[in-house]
């Protein structure tokens, strides 16, 4: 039976980072506080950081509409749902559609609801206020 | 009425399982997911395995059910995430509508004239259907405030008004 995990298979590579004697003192008492040893804190802290920067990296683009929530959600290397989760939570716009309007009196009419049509045409004609306090929701 | 044919992209899901109107899904379409939408509705993060989101617990129970079709695009779009890449080929390739709640992928499918439903679009025929009351229809639209569009918004909101003072009295 295997008893470690791929991960743990693989070579390990190693990086060196220079520190301030404060900012060391600082890193040692903190180390001090954890249960773990120096280096193994150090990692931790950079592996969260990469994960942290990945995700902000895949929510600004996702923002700027560049990328589609999938594409999002592989740029940060976490699950749909999980960025999806990010999105809601932070407010991201997620949804706009020019044609909504279009697309909707053309279920009217595949779904026999002859009732939405007409309403359609009478709010294209009057047009749309937009409520003050409704344009500033919707990131993005 | 006669339901319509639907290729499931993973956002519509997700998103409609927040506000809570997938039920009445399909009473209206044939809903049809692929793998890839399968694997990103139902997949956690690694780090959190145990977990079971409820769009993940509500696919299956559907699939279970035998109320979700699965069918696969013969060559999915080199564009997007997977899910998104499958979910609109299989539409474009069988003439089906897509049900998508996501702008960018939503506006390249529109352009390849496939008809693009979301949320808020399901939301405002499930009032015309008379399925949900008008007090039910603004809280659904208000439930999508955080990760839509307010101008998409105000035209759902004038259409449910509209179609109120059509039913008559407060539209119910």
């Amino acid at each position: 039976m295997k008893t470690r995990n791929a991960s743990a298979n693989k070579a390990k590579v190693s990086k060196t980072i220079r520190l301030t004697p404060e900012e060391a003192e600082e890193f040692s008492k903190i180390c001090q506080e954890e249960p773990f040893t120096e280096s193994a804190l150090m990692k931790r802290l950079v592996l969260e950081g990469l994960t942290r920067y990945k995700l902000e990296k895949a929510i600004a683009a996702y923002t700027r509409h560049e990328i589609s929530i999938g594409e999002g959600a592989a740029v940060a290397g976490i699950s749909y749902n999980r960025f999806e989760k990010e999105l809601w939570d932070r407010h991201i716009m997620v949804l706009k559609d020019p044609q909504f309007l279009q697309t909707l009196a053309s279920l009217g009419e595949s779904f026999e609801q002859p009732q939405l049509s007409q309403a359609i045409r009478t709010v294209k004609e009057a047009g749309v206020e937009i409520d003050e306090e409704e344009k500033g929701r919707g990131k993005g | 009425m006669k339901k319509q044919n639907a290729s499931l992209e993973t956002s519509f899901w997700t998103i409609g399982t927040r506000v809570g109107v997938i039920p009445y899904l399909f009473e209206f379409f044939e809903v049809y997911y692929c793998h890839p939408v399968e694997e990103e509705i139902v997949n956690t993060d690694p780090s959190a395995t145990p977990l079971i989101y409820p769009q993940a617990m509500l696919f299956n129970v559907f699939k279970e059910d035998g109320r979700l079709y699965h069918a696969e695009p013969k060559k999915p779009l080199g564009l997007f995430g997977k899910g998104e890449a499958g979910a609109i080929a299989l539409a474009y390739e069988q003439g089906w509508d897509l049900l998508i709640n996501d702008y960018r992928p939503l506006v390249h499918a529109q352009g390849l004239g496939i008809r693009c439903i979301s949320v808020p679009h399901f939301v405002v025929m499930l009032y015309e259907a008379k399925r949900i009351s008008k007090k039910a229809t603004l809280g659904y639209l208000n439930r999508l405030t955080p990760v839509t569009s307010s101008a998409l918004l105000a035209e759902a909101r004038a259409v449910v008004e509209k179609l109120a003072k059509q039913k008559g009295g407060e539209g119910r």
